[in-house]
């Protein structure tokens, strides 16, 4: 929404502007795509048919398929946003706050789907959507964490109190992560300890785990994928409005001119 | 209580979030490469 | 958005630039916002939205940290601690872990009874409700309740998942394919 108004169709023949289409695709994002794909395809062969039903949790192994590669992919995005965020205050560069940013968007949209898989998990294992137990409540802390660093970036404001503001969220927010994931541990909870990293499970065996680390590979390119493209478009969302304000003020100035 | 339903939900809802807001995204990156000049898309 | 007019003056080489004698002064008065850009630094409708959301997302926070924590960090009592703290409890609304003792489900005409047992302690059970599918003997559960005397009176059953993912036997495959089957055709 935020481009809309600087995208005025008047402006493509304008000089020193391109008249070629454009896209925020390159090789390596089109390589990283069809890994997806593919991985997609035989993510949804292993995991809703090969893999066999789980002794304990029947067919409902197969939500977790979801479940523990979109928390995991997830995590990865804030971290990086972490680490945007320390290199933006120490370098004071366009593109670590910018990946930041970029990287925090992807990471909310799959942690929202961890949340949204995991409660529909729990209907059917626990007897219940939600409940306030530990892993649950810290995860709806960080989730409301991250929420919160993509409202406040949408204050306008210059560019580089936007960028500090949000750099400092950005390393805070990056202290929930090891709460909601040891939330299990320290506290007492409906949630079953451990479904992260190192930890898929060494008790699940053969396809199981085989599908498990396959999710998670799948997952992570999808993410690099993903943050690129979503990098690239927070880029020249930059250069559009760089761009309009060159043009507002020429405006003033054929104005000026004028009267 | 249709455990099929569930599992169909999440997959769907999963992949189908995704799909939705790569599109967007790239969608929006078409529209923004249409006004930024080329030396600013260096890794077209 | 309205179209911009082409910006003539900024041209040295066009024909009016010479009468003019140069670029012009650049006038910095302010004036009514026309645009998007002139209204950024301004109280745009963006910014009292975005403020907005940072507001809404700083309180829904307030109240997940002060509720949710609280109940978070005792959410269940284990059955021996209960009956330890039978006295402070009663009339309390609580949570009660234990394992369901095997051979003592029983249905009654409003639900089931059984007896859950954690840590050499054991308590009676009245359940008004369908207990959930993964239900049944050994199951670790979460029940919502109150101490009615001796026995605990649940309304809600949680199923307690412990970690364990054995790759399914053949027989255990076979009936939860049987099952799934029953499923979809009924």
């Amino acid at each position: 929404m935020t481009i809309d108004g600087t995208l005025s169709p008047s402006g493509a023949d304008a000089p020193g502007r391109s008249t070629a289409p454009g896209s925020t695709s390159s090789r390596a994002t089109r390589v990283l795509g069809w890994t997806s794909l593919v991985g997609i395809a035989a993510l949804v062969v292993f995991g809703l048919w090969i893999t066999p039903p789980d002794a304990q949790l029947g067919e409902t192994i197969r939500i977790l398929y979801m479940h523990v590669p979109t928390v995991s992919a997830a995590y990865v995005a804030f971290i990086i946003t972490a680490v945007g965020s320390i290199a933006y205050l120490w370098k004071r560069s366009e593109f670590w706050d910018l990946l930041a940013a970029s990287s925090a968007e992807i990471g909310v949209l799959f942690f929202a789907l961890t949340i949204f898989n995991g409660m529909l998990w729990g209907r059917i294992t626990w007897g219940v959507f939600w409940r306030w137990e530990p892993r649950l409540t810290t995860t709806t802390v960080l989730f409301l964490t991250y929420l919160g660093y993509l409202a406040v970036r949408r204050i306008p404001t210059s560019a580089r109190t936007r960028g500090t503001v949000s750099a400092v969220i950005g390393i805070l927010a990056v202290v929930n992560i090891p709460i909601t994931h040891k939330a299990v541990d320290w506290w007492r909870g409906l949630h079953q300890e451990k479904t992260i990293f190192g930890t898929v499970d060494p008790e699940m065996q053969g396809t199981q785990l085989f599908t498990a680390y396959l999710g998670l590979t799948v997952f992570l390119v999808l993410f690099a994928w993903l943050l690129i493209h979503r990098f690239r478009l927070a880029w020249l969302t930059e250069r559009a409005q760089e761009r309009s304000l060159d043009e507002a003020i020429a405006e003033r100035r054929a104005e000026g001119s004028a009267s | 209580m249709n455990e099929t339903a569930y599992i169909v939900a999440a997959w769907l809802g999963t992949f189908g979030s995704v799909a939705a807001y790569a599109a967007w995204i790239i969608r929006r990156g078409r529209r923004a490469s249409e006004v930024v000049a080329e030396q600013d898309r260096r890794w077209m | 958005m309205d179209v911009n007019p082409p910006p003539v003056s900024d041209d040295p080489e066009s024909p009016d630039a010479e009468e003019l004698g140069g670029a012009p002064p650049l006038d910095l008065s302010p004036r009514t916002a026309r645009h998007a850009e002139d209204a950024r630094s301004g109280r745009s409708p963006r910014a009292v939205l975005a403020v907005g959301a940072v507001v809404l997302v700083v309180i829904a926070l307030g109240v997940v940290l002060f509720n949710g924590l609280q109940s978070a960090s005792t959410f269940f009592y284990n059955v021996d601690e209960a009956v330890e703290r039978r006295d402070d409890l009663a009339g309390d609304r609580f949570r009660m872990q234990g394992n369901v003792v095997p051979g003592s489900v029983e249905t009654t005409d409003d639900g089931v009874s059984f007896v859950v047992r954690y840590g050499g302690a054991e308590v009676p059970v009245d359940h008004v409700g369908d207990p959930p599918e993964l239900f049944g003997p050994e199951i670790p559960v979460v029940l919502e309740g109150q101490f009615v005397g001796e026995r605990f009176a649940s309304d809600e059953i949680l199923i307690r998942h412990d970690n364990e993912y054995d790759e399914a036997n053949p027989e255990r495959i076979q009936q939860a394919e049987q099952d799934a089957q029953q499923g979809a055709a009924g």
